[in-house]
């Protein structure tokens, strides 16, 4: 078979200067490398880089005397390449910064269990159960996962392991509705799980319910005392107390103060 | 249909009408597969351009812990072998086997020699303990993500070591078919396919080279 194109001798010249660019090029894009120019550097490294990869190609590669179809689907490659890089980039750097892990709410002070309210949410409903899956989701599922089964992606690094609330096991302060709003209201000394007083008592009531409706139903009945523990006694209202002082720092306000200094 | 037999003994598969139409789509089929490798290492490249973009200061800081000098070393001696192996293809068309095959063995030596910098790159970064994942443990970089960079860095010249090596063996066994006096002037068809595959093996290792060690 005649080669198409009569390769022969001269093919040789054209090979050693490419070689000899090529190396040439290999020389100055790594001295340039410690120089400092800013953003120079790497457009110039990439054009460097371009240049000797279109000498690779057009040379070495022959596509320089090659078949049209060749080249177009060499280049094709590079256009869908660049489609990607432009989309993915769009996307990717129009987004705001990622939130800090931990979630952080305007601290207000903490509501306790005080008031009207505490017997007013008592109850389940299926609004609080939707609007306690929303928060759970941004309070609760960075440990506890977002199905509440206690695999969340930081539940790795706890001990002991964040509870999970499809399994009725092992629920240090039980599984009623009154005993799992103590549990997110004073959290669980000495383990991981912290105190959720700074939400709302709304708020809290609506996490305790959808997770409460997350293991097997129906879930046990509140008691005299798992209702006293949490300041509801029959037939009494506790006024709501004002705005209480703070007598020590909450560890989520101090969060919050890092975080919006880490921010500027 | 008779078969086709060239002067120097190939015989054109009958599917073909012409040697010159095996030969070129022989050639296309080896662009095609080629543009999918420039996407394959495509995604790994948007990978990387996305998180340098986020992270702007720990691919500083990471690239700083690469060994610049053995990544040049390394650059200068896969164009060598881009060389050689040009000259290869360029030889055997002259019919001249035995100058071809040394070239072919030149090629396999350079290309030998990257894997076994390569070799002491990683056996360093592994004792530094910059292996991303269960045993990540270096200390010493402040930038937040260290292990993202480094992912990057042994999944891209990973991949692309794995290719250096698959190149090796290809070119072996066309050294071992060239001796065996398959090829010439006539037919030469696998070496120049071959010289393909090796020549984008070398064009990303020079997309490579300034990505990961000459972040400045």
């Amino acid at each position: 078979m005649a080669s198409k194109n009569g390769h022969g001798p001269q093919h040789t010249k054209a090979y050693v200067a490419v070689w000899v660019t090529l190396l040439v090029l290999t020389f100055v894009t790594v001295e340039i490398s410690y120089h400092d120019y800013g953003t120079w550097n790497i457009a110039v490294a990439m054009l460097i880089a371009t240049i000797k990869g279109v000498l690779v190609c057009l040379f070495f590669m022959h596509l320089k005397y090659d078949n049209k179809i060749n080249q177009v689907i060499f280049i094709s490659g590079f256009v869908f390449l660049a489609i990607f890089v432009a989309l993915t980039s769009s996307d990717e750097f129009n987004r705001p910064p990622p939130p800090a892990v931990a979630r952080v709410h305007p601290v207000k002070a903490p509501e306790g269990m005080q008031g009207a309210k505490m017997k007013e949410f008592l109850p389940s409903t299926p609004a609080q159960v939707a609007k306690g899956r929303d928060l759970f989701q941004q309070n609760c599922a960075t440990c506890h996962g977002v199905t509440g089964t206690g695999d969340g992606p930081a539940a790795g690094a706890l001990n002991p392991k964040p509870r999970n609330f499809t399994n009725p096991e092992g629920w240090k302060n039980g599984r009623a509705p009154s005993q799992i709003f103590k549990t997110v209201t004073e959290g669980i000394p000495n383990t991981p799980m912290a105190s959720f007083d700074t939400l709302s008592i709304e708020d809290r009531w609506a996490i305790t319910h959808f997770v409460s409706s997350l293991g097997p139903q129906p879930p046990p009945p509140d008691t005299p005392q798992s209702l006293a523990a949490i300041g509801i006694v029959e037939g009494e209202t506790a006024p709501a107390k004002a705005s209480q002082p703070m007598a020590i720092l909450p560890i989520m306000f101090a969060m919050e103060r890092m975080l919006a200094e880490k921010g500027k | 249909m008779a078969e086709k037999v060239l002067s120097g003994g190939h015989v054109v598969p009958h599917h073909f009408e012409s040697a010159e139409q095996a030969y070129e789509s022989s050639k296309t089929g080896i662009w095609l597969f080629l543009a999918t490798e420039i996407l394959m290492f495509g995604g790994l490249f948007v990978a990387y351009i996305m998180y340098r973009g986020l992270y702007p200061a720990t691919f500083f800081e990471c690239s700083q812990h690469l060994n610049r000098v053995l990544g040049a070393v390394n650059t200068v001696v896969l164009i060598c072998s881009s060389f050689t192996m040009a000259m290869a293809v360029q030889k055997i068309q002259e019919n001249k086997r035995k100058t071809t095959a040394i070239l072919l063995i030149l090629t396999i030596l350079f290309a030998a020699t990257f894997m076994v910098i390569k070799y002491f790159e990683y056996s360093h970064k592994i004792h530094e303990g910059l292996l991303p994942g269960a045993h990540f443990s270096y200390e010493a970089i402040k930038a937040p993500k260290a292990d993202l960079f480094f992912s990057l860095y042994f999944m891209m010249t990973g991949l692309h070591g794995i290719h250096v090596l698959v190149g090796i063996g290809i070119i072996g066994w066309i050294l071992i078919r060239t001796q065996r006096g398959d090829f010439n002037k006539q037919y030469y068809t696998p070496v120049d396919l071959t010289g393909l595959y090796w020549h984008l093996v070398d064009l990303i290792w020079i997309y490579l080279f300034p990505l990961l060690y000459l972040i400045s």
